[in-house]
C-alpha cells in the first residue's frame, strides 16, 4: 500500500515540470531587443531560466546563429506568428 | 500509531497534489492551451514537452502549388541544402523526413529559386514540429495502421504511412516516430509521437 502511494507522490511531482515547449528560430538574436519586442506585446520574455517569476512566458536561450524560447506552457497560434513577426522584423531591422 | 502515519502520508499526498498544479504557472488544462488545443491535446498536466523549428516551405513543384495544410509530414528540401527548408516528397519512408507542420505553410512570393535568406519575412515560413505528441493525416494508399507501428512519409505529399522496410535502399530508411493509435487508411488527424530530434 504505501510503495503504490509514494509511487503516485513520486509520478505527480514529475507530472508539472513537462510543460515548456521549445522553439527553434534560425535566425541571430539580441536578447534584450527580444525582450523589449515581446514586452510591448504584453509577454514576459526573461533573458535566462533564473529571472522566472509568476508572469514569465519563457526565456531565450542565445545559440549564436539561432536562438530557442523555452516557455512555460503550451505555445499557441498567435505565439508563433508573433514570433515569426517579431524575430524577422529584429533581423531586417539589424541589416538596415 | 498505524492512523497516524495514514494520515501523514495522505496529508502528504493531498499536499503535492495541490502543489504540483500551482507551481505550474498556467496548466495546460485551464488556460492557453493553443496549439496543443488545436491537435487535440493540451487540456491535461500530463501534456509533454514538443520540440518545433521555424522553417520555410517550397512547394516540390511550383506550377500550381499550393498551400500545404497543417499536420503534413514533410522532408528537408535537397535542392536548398540550408537545413531550414522543408518541401514534400513522392518518396514512401523518404530518409530526409523532417517532422510535421503544425501549422498550414503558404506557397512563397517568388516563381522559383530564392535562397532561404531572400525569404526573410515573406510569407512561406511555418512552424515544423520535430519532438513530441502530435498528429498527422494518414494517405489513403496503405492498409490500416496498427498503434506502435513506425511513422514514415508516403508517396503522397504531406500524408504519413507505417514504415514497413525501405529495402537496401539508403534513401528509404526514415523514420519519424511511431503511431500512438490505430488509424483507417486516410484517416485525418491520427496522434503519433514523434522522435526525430
Amino acid at each position: 500500500m504505501k510503495k503504490i502511494i509514494f509511487t503516485i507522490i513520486f509520478v505527480l511531482m514529475l507530472i508539472p515540470s513537462c510543460f515548456s515547449d521549445q522553439l527553434s528560430i534560425p535566425l541571430s538574436c539580441w536578447p534584450i531587443e527580444l525582450q523589449q519586442a515581446f514586452e510591448k506585446e504584453g509577454i514576459k520574455l526573461d533573458l535566462g531560466p533564473n529571472e522566472r517569476t509568476d508572469e514569465s512566458w519563457g526565456f531565450i536561450e542565445n545559440k549564436g546563429n539561432y536562438y530557442n524560447l523555452i516557455t512555460y506552457r503550451s505555445a499557441t497560434i498567435e505565439d508563433f506568428e508573433l514570433i515569426k513577426r517579431i524575430s524577422f522584423e529584429i533581423a531586417l531591422k539589424k541589416e538596415g | 500509531m498505524r492512523k497516524t502515519s495514514n494520515r501523514f502520508i495522505f496529508s502528504l499526498f493531498a499536499f503535492i497534489l495541490v502543489a504540483g498544479i500551482a507551481f505550474a504557472a498556467t496548466p495546460g488544462y485551464r488556460s492557453s492551451p493553443g496549439t496543443g488545443d488545436i491537435m487535440g491535446q493540451g487540456k491535461y498536466q500530463s501534456d509533454p514537452h514538443k520540440i518545433f523549428r521555424m522553417v520555410r516551405y517550397i512547394p516540390r513543384t511550383y506550377s500550381g502549388a499550393i498551400a500545404l495544410s497543417a499536420d503534413s509530414i514533410v522532408i528537408w528540401d535537397l535542392t536548398s541544402d540550408d537545413g531550414v527548408t522543408i518541401t514534400t516528397t513522392s518518396t514512401s519512408y523518404d530518409s530526409a523526413v523532417a517532422g510535421i507542420i503544425v501549422q498550414n505553410a503558404l506557397t512563397p512570393d517568388a516563381v522559383c529559386c530564392n535562397s532561404a535568406a531572400d525569404d526573410r519575412g515573406k510569407r512561406n515560413w511555418t512552424w515544423l514540429q520535430t519532438y513530441g505528441l502530435s498528429q498527422v493525416n494518414v494517405t489513403p494508399n496503405t492498409a490500416v495502421v496498427s498503434a506502435g507501428a513506425a511513422l514514415a512519409a508516403s508517396a503522397v505529399a504531406g500524408e504519413a504511412v507505417p514504415f514497413i522496410g525501405g529495402g537496401t535502399a539508403s534513401t528509404t530508411q526514415g523514420m519519424a516516430g511511431f503511431f500512438y493509435d490505430a488509424a483507417a487508411a486516410g484517416a485525418d488527424d491520427v496522434e503519433v509521437f514523434l522522435n526525430i530530434d
